[in-house]
């Protein structure tokens, strides 16, 4: 139990005080790190596939918030995504900060491409520009500052536990 | 999860998974308006307690930092009413015309962040809002008046001030009413006037303000320092007058206006145009 509230505590408050506090201060020309997708990572890899899935559909729902002519796709990605994450944990190398970028990397770009796939065929929205301009920077932005993170959960007993 | 609800099976996880994505697609399938209403009501419950709490602390900060301003503003035209009154007195108790009215200055908003009690000084660390060009023995007042002069600059945005409570703190002070001059120094935890003559006309409740002349120190280097206050600063009032037979000056204690008792904003007054900027001088 002790376990299962460290990593719901550390997986919201990188989603929470990285949206909130620590994007506007890595934020380069309108570039920021998508810690949604970050901290959905960090739950998927702690805890698996059934957690990743729940997590990502209530944080998707909290994005949606923001924009609700769009209500429901981004529970709907992160669910799929968090599942997918969760169930790729077995397969990874542990404790390669390389591999754990490149899964951040990964899924902020399915995330993206899905998303924006939506948002263009629900509007007239320029999807391939968007996608190289803003969604190609942000993922290995992401996956840049996704390093120290998981270095954190790490740190604090969340990943890898088994190793 | 591990130490939770662990050892679910695929088949579950596969469960869980079509029951978030069945949601999600209600969600999006929903028409336009009932889906803003919905998001509307899930808004209220996930995301508005943070909303609220985040917009109170936003009018928070938006209004001290708007009571700052007028604080300033508010401080600023007192200080400027106040000189107008001077010069008018001034005028009638024939001072002459190269007397400053008073403050021209102006103030710049600094927050107390530390405060030192030490045995040989009671200062107290400021903080800017904006970098400043503050030098060493520039006034520090509050909105009551006199607390105190910088005494070292840590940088464009940090200084620590002298307090007037310091041991060898002096300053040239004015009497309002009559112009006589005197210095006001501490002893212990009162404040006294000193120089001022055994005949001169000091009353209880006579108020002093700080009189822009320059006074000078002796600092350990031996070097002798000194600063040209503005003037019209206010200082204190007097509580007691008293005449020792044996002295040649009076023994005048005086309430100051100002303390920093409270957390509260505090200005460092920067020289005007025509101010003249503090001087440090070296014989």
């Amino acid at each position: 139990m002790r376990d299962f509230l460290r990593i719901n505590l550390f997986w919201m408050l990188t989603a929470f005080c990285g949206g909130v506090l620590i994007d506007p201060v890595l934020e380069i020309r309108g570039i920021a790190p998508d810690f949604s997708v970050i901290s959905l990572v960090v739950l998927a890899l702690a805890a698996g596939s059934y957690p990743a899935t729940v997590g990502g559909f209530f944080l998707g729902l909290v994005l949606d918030l923001a924009n609700p002519s769009l209500l429901g796709t981004q529970a709907l990605i992160n669910s799929l995504l968090g599942y997918g994450l969760g169930r790729l944990r077995e397969r990874l190398a542990h404790g390669m900060p390389l591999v754990e970028a490149t899964v951040v990397i990964l899924a902020v770009l399915v995330h993206d491409l899905v998303f924006l796939l939506v948002r263009s065929a629900t509007g007239d929205e320029p999807f391939l520009l968007l996608f190289f301009t803003r969604s190609v920077p942000v993922a290995l932005y992401s996956g840049l500052v996704a390093v120290p993170v998981l270095r954190l959960a790490v740190w604090f007993g969340l990943l890898y536990r088994e190793d | 999860m591990r130490g939770g609800p662990a050892g679910i099976s695929q088949r579950g996880e596969l469960a869980v998974l079509a029951l978030c994505s069945l949601v999600s697609m209600i969600l999006i399938l929903l028409p336009g308006e009932a889906r803003i209403q919905v998001a509307d009501r899930l808004g209220r419950v996930l995301t508005a307690p943070y909303w609220s709490a985040r917009n109170f602390l936003d009018d928070v900060a938006a209004l001290r930092g708007e009571n700052t301003r007028l604080r300033k503003e508010l401080f600023s035209l007192e200080l400027e009413t106040a000189a107008v009154v001077r010069e008018r007195s001034d005028r009638q108790r024939g001072a002459g015309c190269a007397l400053a009215e008073g403050f021209n200055g102006v103030l710049a908003p600094c927050r107390v962040v530390t405060r030192r009690r030490g045995r040989f000084a009671t200062m107290i660390r400021i903080s800017s809002m904006e970098p400043l060009p503050w030098k060493s023995w520039q006034p520090v007042v509050n909105r009551d008046g006199m607390l105190g002069r910088i005494r070292t600059v840590i940088s464009p945005t940090e200084a620590w001030v002298e307090l007037m409570t310091a041991p060898d703190f002096a300053l040239g002070v004015e009497f309002v009413r009559t112009g006589l001059l005197g210095v006001l120094q501490p002893r212990g935890a009162r404040f006294f006037i000193e120089m001022v003559g055994r005949d001169e006309d000091v009353r209880r409740g006579d108020l002093v303000m700080t009189s822009g002349i320059t006074e000078h120190r002796e600092d350990p280097s031996g070097l002798s320092k000194g600063v040209t206050a503005l003037r019209g600063i206010p200082v204190g009032k007097v509580r007691s007058v008293q005449v020792p037979n044996d002295e040649v000056f009076k023994e005048i204690v005086v309430d100051p206006v100002a303390a920093c008792d409270r957390n509260e904003t505090v200005f460092v007054v920067l020289p005007g145009a025509a101010a003249g900027e503090p001087t440090v001088e070296q014989p």
